[in-house]
């Protein structure tokens, strides 16, 4: 037994030792250009982590500004009552529906040249830090109670107005760094890993220094501990504006547009959006328990040394727990992992509730259940990510801050929910005396209270994820839709790139694979798969017993000697180990194979074929009819829709029929239960009632659009249409400026060009939206007809270009070494020349330096490197020699000439 | 049929919000003014059940042995603003269980502020003082001391920075006649003595209610209270002057009562009410700590807290200042 532990260790040490060479390997291969089939370099994974460092240190300082009842620094230090607290919340919740809309807008119609997100990384971060510091260094204590009120409501609410931009600026840049999930998720997990390494050091050190300034009580630890960190976490968010890039699946062409509502329409029928919306309405009664940590080492043991210690452990927890969550979505799956969280957030809450009165048994609960609730840190950008996908699938919009914009419809539910726990603190005694908590009695009943709330809350929040379906394999297939899509348009406007190309037929040869592959029985895989477990285990237990028998007669400190026996034994282990693996892989890909059908059905399916549904031709007749009016022709020309007409639904609604009909057919088979499916036809033709009502509701839609947008071209265009706003304003976009007056001058064109644009966005919306469609159905071949004929093309063209971005990164790099290398060399010479001066008691200066090159020129001959070579071919330089200078000359000349062609090349 | 379950869910979530906030709701009792009368003199009667000052005090039954308490106190007298902390003080087990028998301590400060004449807050300091009694840290444990400082900022010299050190228990010291005006019993005792008739309950408004284990009881005192109090007392009620006042009793003990008097400050947007006393209790508060440097010495190896023998005697320190 002792030696297959051993015999385990020494397999798991070897592992570990790969692995950690693989990662180094990895890393340092893969620094300034990522791998194959991979977006990110590990160089722009530390500039986000970097970035997330000062992001973190400056919500650390903006948490302490955020409205609600536990806030230290607003309830227990400046002394505003908690209802107050959650009166002005209220009011700050009703504000931001406003500003909510107007952040939205923005961000979701920013098209900078830095990307969407990074500019508020940028500019928001020095205000909101700034109102921070102004705000802590009031002077509170010659405040009367009406001038603290008013002066937090107002910091408070000014903080919240900037704050998400900034926020959320840097979670949607993690959700757009690559286009593919399993990246993504790497990324993040990298990051929250490194970024967390900040929390973790100043939630150590903030409550041991806190003593010296009095406390969290004391407005002195704001000032002079938190402030700082703030101020520093500034400057360090600029690496991720830096050292970034936004990677958004869509068409390289010009950004459309996203309105307001018609984003929010696009959020809100999207139901995996709605399932994780309804979840996060519970996690203020979730939450409830997160104060109780801090209520315990404040006001119960009050001991902040030990406090600050077991913040910093807990922070550990949190950065495991990152790094663990690309390893639980593997095992578990979207769903799995939302499931495995909310239940075990329920045990061990519940566990909580248990011994609450025991701090360091409270604490190991409370730092298990943070290292299962940090899973999310990293999984619901991801996951946010893929409901962006689908929701852009769905409505071809890309909506990325519009997605908070659309949660403002649970805005009602967050201000009715946000006075339930200040109820339940009021109910059990913390009305504004926050001392109340020294007393274990008061403090303790609280505390079984909101445990209990938790674990109701944990409960609530699991329920809706019981209907959440939308798997890795459905995600894979929006994305290859989405990049259909957008293939589809770079194909007219001529963007389309080789590697776009062989990614694109790549992923859809294999789609076409999965498509048409047999799909074998899960349940006899499954048994074959247990068969063979069955037998590796008796393989296993066999070898081993013969194993541990000689090794018991073996003396000891000999090495056990493998018999003939143990030899076949051990053979036949690794047959019916290997034969266990392939079976249970046949399984799994079973599995995946049937995820994969569903996935192709639901997806890629409709893709293909939407323009042959009713609801597109219709709408594309549409389209016609308004795009066959001049658009200066709009205002004088009435919309003639004669031609229009809702389609016989017949046929379509018995194609329904039988397709429902044999999904169900097969759904019954699949389960072995037998029996035949019903006959569908009767639903199918209260489908098709509806969607005629539908498309003539469409119709009556568009004619009174037509009839609006007539007004607004004559309100916003009463001399008709001067020219393309929308090529305008690109075009001032692309203007490349060299110095500040230029960029001032340009950035005033930029905006008065976006007004102009912005006006004829929204009196020609249905214009733009009726050409963006006809295009859209003359495109629609484009993959089948073009693209999949330019795939050995377009391969042998992204090898071509990644031999040339590799060989200049490799001369890039050659001429570097050679720098360094020279660099060292004159260091070494100037150190040797120096105790050759000393030994011959002469004074060491520039012309000493000069005659000790000279006249050991052949000793420091620089060695030729494969380097040198390729960097231009030249011999290596010689210091010292009449000739050194011009060699050196041509040695950078060379670096510079292969730098210039590297950036001919990319111009 | 997926849609139809996403709207179910979405339609059980929103009723079970509704009833939760029905329920939230119902936890809410309205009660009478004659209710919240008795359940007020009940609950100052097991307040001070523990209180050696107290009316209903018994050594034998008290669970916290006449002493522990912990309360903030601010006063607005005139242009004068004083704040008291009183906070007497004991370890405690693992279980929550009280050691008063072992390292009683009580931390007294009292401060004095000028109120600000622009934002009517508190201004500048005129001065401060503060006890520490309790077992002397280190060495010598046996030892128990009580520690008084003073600070002045008055300019008239006659409180000048005081610190001074005697020896004496925290027992002796509660005993004192001395501490006696700063008991719990002394601060509720006005409150105490109140009659039914002294107190005007709006009881149409919903402003005295229990709210599961918080009784919260608004009223008005009347002018012919008020003018009684100070004919029979010689001194101005802690109501005086006001408008209301507030008084929160938590798990049938007395917790807060703040009075308010309603001050325009310019605007009818900023009309919010002036607190000019609040009274804030606790049955535990805070661990005491001695003062930093209490055995540090000056540049002269002098100890910088000197003997004072009859430290409590000292009647001309700044108990005169103190606004009761």
């Amino acid at each position: 037994m002792a030696s297959t532990i051993k015999r385990k260790i020494n397999e798991g040490i070897t592992q570990v030792k790969n692995a950690a060479s693989f990662i180094i390997t990895d890393v340092t291969s893969h620094w300034s250009k990522p791998g194959k089939g991979n977006y990110v370099s590990y160089k722009e994974i530390l500039n986000y982590s970097i970035g997330g460092m000062g992001q973190n240190m400056l919500i650390y300082l903006l948490g302490y500004m955020a409205l609600g009842v536990t806030n230290t620094l607003f309830a227990s230090t400046i002394g505003i009552r908690p209802m107050h607290l959650q009166n002005m919340l209220t009011v700050q919740t009703i504000l931001n529906i406003v500003f909510q809309i107007i952040r939205g807008k923005i961000v979701d119609n920013t098209n900078t040249r830095w990307g969407r997100f990074r500019p508020y990384l940028a500019i928001m971060g020095a205000p909101l830090a700034i109102i921070s510091v102004i705000f802590v260094f009031l002077p509170f204590e010659s405040m009367s109670y009406s001038d603290k009120y008013t002066a937090v409501f107002v910091f408070a609410i000014a903080i919240s107005i900037g704050q998400p931009l900034y926020q959320t600026a840097y979670t949607n840049l993690g959700s757009v760094i690559s286009p593919s999930t399993a990246e993504r998720s790497k990324v993040l997990a990298i990051s929250s890993l490194i970024y967390s390494f900040a929390p973790t050091v100043y939630q150590l050190f903030v409550p041991i220094f806190s003593n010296l300034t009095g406390g969290f009580t004391d407005i002195r630890t704001y000032k002079f501990i938190v402030v700082p960190i703030g101020i520093i976490g500034v400057f360090l968010s600029f690496f991720a504006f830096f050292g970034c890039k936004e990677r958004i699946v869509s068409s390289k062409h010009f950004v459309k547009k996203v309105s307001i509502i018609g984003g929010c329409v696009a959020v809100w029928r999207n139901k995996y959006w709605w399932l994780r919306t309804v979840s996060t309405w519970f996690n203020f009664l979730e939450g409830a328990y997160l104060v109780l940590f801090g209520w315990i080492y404040i006001y119960g043991t009050q001991d902040m040394n030990v406090y600050g210690i077991l913040q910093t452990v807990l922070s550990i927890a949190s950065g495991l727990s990152m790094f663990a969550t690309p390893f639980f979505l593997k095992w578990l799956g979207n769903k799995g992992i939302l499931l495995f969280h909310n239940v075990l957030n329920i045990v061990f809450i519940g566990c909580m509730l248990a011994c609450y009165e025991i701090p360091l048994l409270y604490f190991l609960f409370l730092w298990i259940n943070t290292f299962i609730n940090q899973l999310q840190l990293v999984y619901n950008p991801v996951l946010n990510a893929e409901v962006k996908d689908s929701i852009q699938w769905q409505s071809g919009k890309r909506v990325d801050y519009m997605l908070e914009v659309a949660a403002l419809i649970g805005t009602p539910v967050t201000i009715l929910t946000g006075y339930f726990l200040p109820y339940i603190y009021e109910s059990y005694g913390l009305t504004v005396n926050y001392d109340v908590l020294y007393d274990p009695s008061v403090r303790n009943s609280l505390f079984y209270m909101l445990c209990a709330l938790s674990i109701l809350g944990a409960a609530l929040n699991l329920a809706p994820y019981f209907l959440y379906n939308l798997s890795r394999e459905k995600h894979s297939m929006i994305v290859l839709a989405l990049k259909y899509r957008a293939a589809n348009t770079d194909y007219r406007t001529g963007d389309l790139t080789p590697h776009q190309v062989k990614d694109l037929v790549e992923s859809y040869n294999y789609m076409v694979e999965r498509r048409d592959a047999a799909q074998p029985d899960i349940k006899e895989k499954k048994e074959e798969m247990k068969a063979a477990k069955a037998v590796f285990k008796t393989a296993q237990k066999e070898y081993e017993a013969l194993y541990e028998r000689i090794e018991k007669d073996t003396p000891k400190g000999e090495e056990v000697v493998k018999t003939d026996e143990l030899l076949a034994l051990e053979e036949i282990y690794h047959q019916q180990k290997q034969a266990y693996k392939d079976a249970r892989f046949a399984y799994k890909d079973a599995c995946k194979l049937k995820r994969d059908k569903e996935a192709i059905e639901e997806f890629i399916v409709p893709e293909i074929g939407k323009w042959d549904t009713p609801k597109m031709q219709v709408k594309l007749a549409l389209s016609r009819a308004v795009v066959a009016i001049d658009k200066n022709d709009v205002v004088s020309t009435p919309l003639d829709l004669s031609g229009v007409q809702v389609p016989d639904l017949t046929e379509w609604a018995a194609a329904l029929a039988e397709k429902k009909r044999a999904a169900k057919q097969a759904k019954l088979d699949s389960r072995g239960k037998g029996g035949t499916a019903p006959d569908m036809t009767e639903w199918a033709q209260k489908k098709a009632a509806r969607m005629t009502k539908s498309l003539e509701a469409l119709i009556k839609r568009t004619a009174l659009r037509y009839r609006i947008m007539q007004k607004l071209s004559k309100l916003f265009f009463p001399e008709g249409l001067v020219c393309d706003y929308e090529e305008a304003y690109r075009k001032e976009l692309e203007v490349v400026c060299t110095t500040k007056e230029e960029k001032k001058a340009q950035n005033k064109r930029i905006r008065a060009a976006q007004f102009k644009y912005n006006r004829f966005a929204s009196a020609y919306k249905l214009y733009i939206e009726s050409e963006q469609v006809i295009l859209d159905y003359d495109d629609r071949n484009n993959f089948f007809d073009h693209i999949l004929g330019m795939y050995d093309e377009c391969v042998a063209e992204a090898a071509r270009i990644d031999r040339e971005a590799e060989e200049k990164a490799r001369a890039e790099k050659a001429a570097k070494d050679a720098e360094i290398a020279e660099i060292k060399l004159e260091r070494r010479i100037r150190k040797d020349a120096k105790k050759d001066a000393k030994a011959h008691g002469a004074a060491f200066d520039e012309a000493y330096l000069e005659k000790f090159k000279q006249e050991h020129a052949d000793d420091y001959a620089a060695p030729t490197t494969a380097a040198d070579e390729s960097a231009d071919g030249a011999p290596p330089c010689d210091i010292g020699a009449d000739d050194a200078p011009q060699d050196a000359g041509q040695t950078s000349d060379g670096a510079s000439d292969a730098k210039k062609e590297g950036s001919d090349n990319e111009d | 049929m997926k849609t139809k379950k996403l709207i179910c869910i979405v339609s059980v979530t929103v009723i079970m919000l509704a009833i939760a906030a029905t329920a939230m709701t119902g936890c809410t009792t309205k009660l009478s003014g004659d209710e919240a009368y008795d359940i007020l003199m009940e609950a100052l009667d097991l307040s001070l059940t523990g209180d050696m000052y107290g009316p209903a005090y018994d050594p034998e039954t008290s669970e916290t042995n006449g002493y522990i308490f912990a309360y903030k106190e601010a006063v607005r007298s005139g242009d004068v603003i004083t704040n008291t902390n009183v906070n007497v003080h004991c370890d405690q087990d693992a279980s929550y269980n009280l050691h008063v028998d072992e390292d009683l301590m009580v931390d007294l400060y009292q401060e004095t502020w000028n109120v600000n004449a622009v934002t009517g807050g508190a201004g500048s300091k005129i001065g401060d003082f503060g006890f520490i009694v309790g077992p002397y840290p280190g060495a010598d444990s046996n030892v128990e001391r009580i520690y008084y400082t003073e600070n002045s900022s008055d300019g008239s010299g006659k409180y000048g920075n005081v610190k001074v050190y005697d020896e004496m228990t925290a027992e002796d010291f509660i005993a004192s006649e001395y501490f006696r005006r700063y008991s719990l019993a002394a601060r509720l005792e006005e409150l105490r003595q109140m009659p039914r008739d002294a107190f005007v309950f709006d009881e149409d408004a919903d402003n005295i209610y229990q709210q599961i284990n918080l009784v919260k009881i608004t009223f008005k005192v009347t002018q012919t209270y008020l003018d009684k109090y100070a004919e029979t007392t010689g001194r101005q009620s802690i109501f005086a002057g006001s408008s209301y006042a507030e008084i929160e009793l938590t798990f049938g003990r007395f917790s807060n009562i703040y009075v308010y008097r309603q001050e325009n400050l310019g605007g009818s947007f900023f009309n919010l009410p002036q607190e000019i006393y609040s009274l804030q209790v606790t049955y535990l508060g805070k661990n005491v700590a001695f003062p930093g440097g209490h055995d540090a010495k000056d540049e002269n190896e002098n100890p910088v807290y000197t003997l004072s023998d009859g430290l409590l005697e000292r009647t001309d320190l700044a108990f005169a200042k103190a606004v009761v």
